[in-house]
C-alpha cells in the first residue's frame, strides 16, 4: 500500500517494512531525465528507449555525388586484405544512419551490432515516414527468416571505439561516433563481405530485383548517370522496408532488449519508493 | 491523505467526498511526455523539463542583410553585416498533446565557435533589439513582436511541423530583421565596453569589413554572458515552470483526484507510462 501525505510518499510492504521519499523525488524517479546532448549537424533526433537503457541517434546525409571506393571487377579478393578497389563518383539519395548506444558513466557505448543504414528520396521530417533499403554493398540483408536481426546492418568492423573515448563528454563522443560511422559507410570501401558473412547485401538484392533501375545495377552506368544528373537517384524506386522511422526505432530497442515501458502497477510504484530508500 | 492500493489512487475531502482514479492516470498528469520530434537542421539541443521544452537553434556565421535604424534617423537603412554563430533559445510548452512556442521568452546569443557541449560559454550579441529584460529577467531577450508566431503556427496539428515552422519564422525574422532603438541594451553595452572592437562599433566599418571578409567576425571579442548555455536554459525553464507548473505536492495530487477522479467503483486498468 502507498500513502501520500505532507508531501511525502510512503510505501508499506505486506511484511510491514516501510520506506518513504518526497513526492517531487518520486515523480523524478519515475521519469529520469535524458542527458543534455549537443547534437552534431544533421542529427535528426536522439530518442531514448522506454526504460532509458538505450538511445538511438538518427543521422541524415544529404543527397549528392559521393567519392567512394567500390570493389574492382577483377579484384583478387571479394573482401578483406588483398581486395582491390576503384574510385567511383556515385550519386546517392538521402541516407539515414541509425546508431543505437547506451550510456555508462560519462561514456557512450555504441551498440554497433544494431547500426543500420537506409535510403529516402525526401528529407526525414516525421517519425511516421517510411525507410527504404539502401542499394549498397556492406549493408547486410540477413533475410526474413531472422526476426532478431537488423533490417539493414551496416558493417562497422573498422569503427574505432577508442577514438570515441578520446573525446570528453557525451556530446563530443556522439559527434565522433557519427563521423566514424560515416567513414565506415562511405570511405572504408564497398566489397562483398556481407554476401559472405551475413548472407547477402542489399546491393546484390537490388541487382536481382526486377523493379530496380538499370542504372544502379551497373556501376559504370551509375557513375555516368551521376555525372549527368547528380540528383537522378531521387526519382528512383527503392525497396520498402515496411517500417517507419518510429517503428524502426522501437524495433531496435526491442532487439537490444529494452523494456517496452514501465507498467505502472502497484508493485512497480512500491518498488520505486523502496529502491530510493538507500 | 491519498492512498494507492491495487493501482488505484483514492482521495477524500473534509466533507467526505470520495474520488479515485488509476494511479497511472494520476502519474501521467505530473510526468513529462516523451516527444517524438524530428528536428530541422540547425537544432543543436533539445532540453525537456517537465512540460517545458527548450530548443537551441544555431545559425551559421555569415553576412545578414538587415535593416538598421540610425539613432537620429527615422528610416532604417539596409546593411549587410557579418555575424558569428547565432544561437536562438526557443522555449515551448507541452499542452494537451501539443507543443506551443513561447515567443516572449526567446533569447539570442553569439559564439565564435560551433556549439559542442551543453556547458559551452555564451556571448551577448552586439545588436539592437536584444538585451536584458527585467520583466522576465532574461539576460539576452530578443524582441519578436514583429512576428505573430502563435497565430502563424497554431493551425498546424503535427508537433514536428509546428516546431519546424516556428524555427523558420524566427530564423527568417532574424536574418532580415529591422533593428531599431526601441530596445538598445546589448548594443549600447557593447559600444561602451572597453574591449569593444572598432570594426563593429562603427556600422560603416562593420559593413566594409563584411564585404572584405565576412568571417572576420569570428575573430572579434564579444561580451561574455554571465551564464553558460546549460545554466541559461535551466534558468529560463525554471522561470517558466515556476510561473506555470504547479509544484508537485500532496495537496496538488489530492486536487487532481478530487477534481478529475471518478467514483470508487471504477476498475483499475494498467496503462503504460511511455
Amino acid at each position: 500500500m502507498i500513502t501520500i501525505t505532507d508531501n511525502k510518499i510512503t510505501a508499506q510492504s505486506k511484511e510491514g517494512s516501510k520506506a518513504s521519499m518526497p513526492v517531487e523525488k518520486f515523480v523524478s524517479a519515475l521519469c529520469p531525465p535524458t542527458p543534455d546532448f549537443v547534437l552534431p549537424d544533421k542529427v535528426k533526433f536522439v530518442k531514448s528507449s522506454p526504460d532509458r537503457r538505450f538511445y538511438i541517434a538518427v543521422w541524415e546525409i544529404d543527397p549528392g555525388v559521393h567519392s567512394i571506393r567500390w570493389i574492382s571487377e577483377d579484384s583478387p579478393q571479394q573482401y578483406g586484405p588483398g581486395t582491390e578497389y576503384d574510385k567511383r563518383e556515385l550519386a546517392l539519395p538521402y541516407i539515414i544512419l541509425t546508431m543505437p548506444f547506451a550510456i555508462q558513466g560519462d561514456r557512450i557505448v555504441p551498440q554497433t551490432s544494431n547500426f543500420e543504414c537506409f535510403y529516402r528520396n525526401e528529407p526525414l521530417i516525421a517519425m511516421d515516414q517510411e525507410l527504404y533499403y539502401p542499394a549498397l554493398l556492406n549493408c547486410s540483408k540477413f533475410g526474413d527468416a531472422n526476426p532478431r536481426a537488423p533490417l539493414s546492418w551496416l558493417c562497422t568492423q573498422y569503427l574505432n571505439a577508442a577514438a570515441i573515448y578520446k573525446e570528453k563528454g557525451v556530446s563530443r563522443q556522439l559527434w565522433r561516433m557519427t563521423k566514424l560511422t560515416r567513414w565506415c559507410l562511405l570511405e572504408s570501401g564497398f566489397n562483398y563481405s556481407s554476401e559472405h558473412h551475413e548472407g547477402n547485401s542489399h546491393y546484390s538484392d537490388y541487382v536481382d530485383w526486377s523493379g530496380a533501375d538499370a542504372c544502379i545495377k551497373d556501376v559504370d552506368k551509375w557513375q555516368k548517370e551521376s555525372k549527368k544528373n547528380p540528383l537522378f537517384v531521387l526519382d528512383l524506386p527503392w525497396k520498402h522496408t515496411q517500417h517507419t522511422m518510429g517503428q524502426l526505432a522501437e524495433r531496435t530497442f526491442k532487439l537490444l532488449g529494452a523494456a517496452n515501458g514501465h507498467t505502472l502497477d502497484q508493485a512497480y510504484l512500491e518498488r520505486v519508493v523502496f529502491n530510493a530508500k538507500g | 491523505m491519498i492512498t494507492i492500493t491495487k493501482g488505484i489512487a483514492r482521495a477524500e475531502t473534509l466533507e467526505g467526498c470520495k474520488r479515485s482514479m488509476p494511479a497511472a492516470k494520476l502519474i501521467s498528469k505530473i510526468t513529462p511526455p516523451q516527444l517524438d520530434l524530428v528536428l530541422p537542421t540547425g537544432v543543436k539541443m533539445l532540453v525537456q523539463k517537465h512540460d517545458q521544452l527548450m530548443v537551441v537553434y544555431e545559425i551559421k556565421p555569415g553576412a545578414h542583410r538587415v535593416k538598421w535604424q540610425d539613432v537620429d534617423v527615422a528610416n532604417a537603412k539596409r546593411r549587410t553585416l557579418a555575424m558569428p554563430y547565432v544561437l536562438l533559445l526557443i522555449p515551448f510548452a507541452y499542452v494537451d498533446g501539443k507543443i506551443l512556442p513561447y515567443p516572449v521568452f526567446v533569447e539570442c546569443y553569439y559564439r565564435n565557435e560551433p556549439l559542442m557541449e551543453a556547458d559551452d560559454k555564451l556571448f551577448f550579441p552586439a545588436l539592437l533589439n536584444t538585451g536584458y529584460w527585467s520583466g522576465l529577467t532574461l539576460d539576452s531577450w530578443i524582441c519578436t513582436t514583429g512576428i505573430d508566431i502563435l497565430a502563424k503556427t497554431n493551425y498546424i496539428q503535427d508537433n514536428t511541423r509546428r516546431l519546424w515552422k516556428t524555427i523558420a519564422l524566427l530564423r527568417d525574422y532574424f536574418s532580415a530583421a529591422t533593428f531599431n532603438w526601441e530596445w538598445k541594451y546589448n548594443w549600447q553595452s557593447y559600444i561602451n565596453w572597453d574591449k569593444a572592437d572598432p570594426r563593429i562599433t562603427n556600422l560603416d566599418t562593420w559593413e566594409k569589413e563584411t564585404a572584405n571578409d565576412p568571417s572576420f567576425v569570428l575573430g572579434v571579442e564579444w561580451m561574455p554572458a554571465k551564464r553558460n548555455l546549460k545554466e541559461t536554459i535551466n534558468s529560463t525553464l525554471d522561470k517558466i515552470n515556476s510561473k506555470l507548473r504547479p509544484k508537485i505536492t500532496s495537496d496538488y495530487l489530492h486536487s487532481i483526484i478530487i477534481n478529475q477522479g471518478n467514483h470508487e467503483n471504477i476498475q483499475a486498468k494498467v496503462p503504460v507510462l511511455w
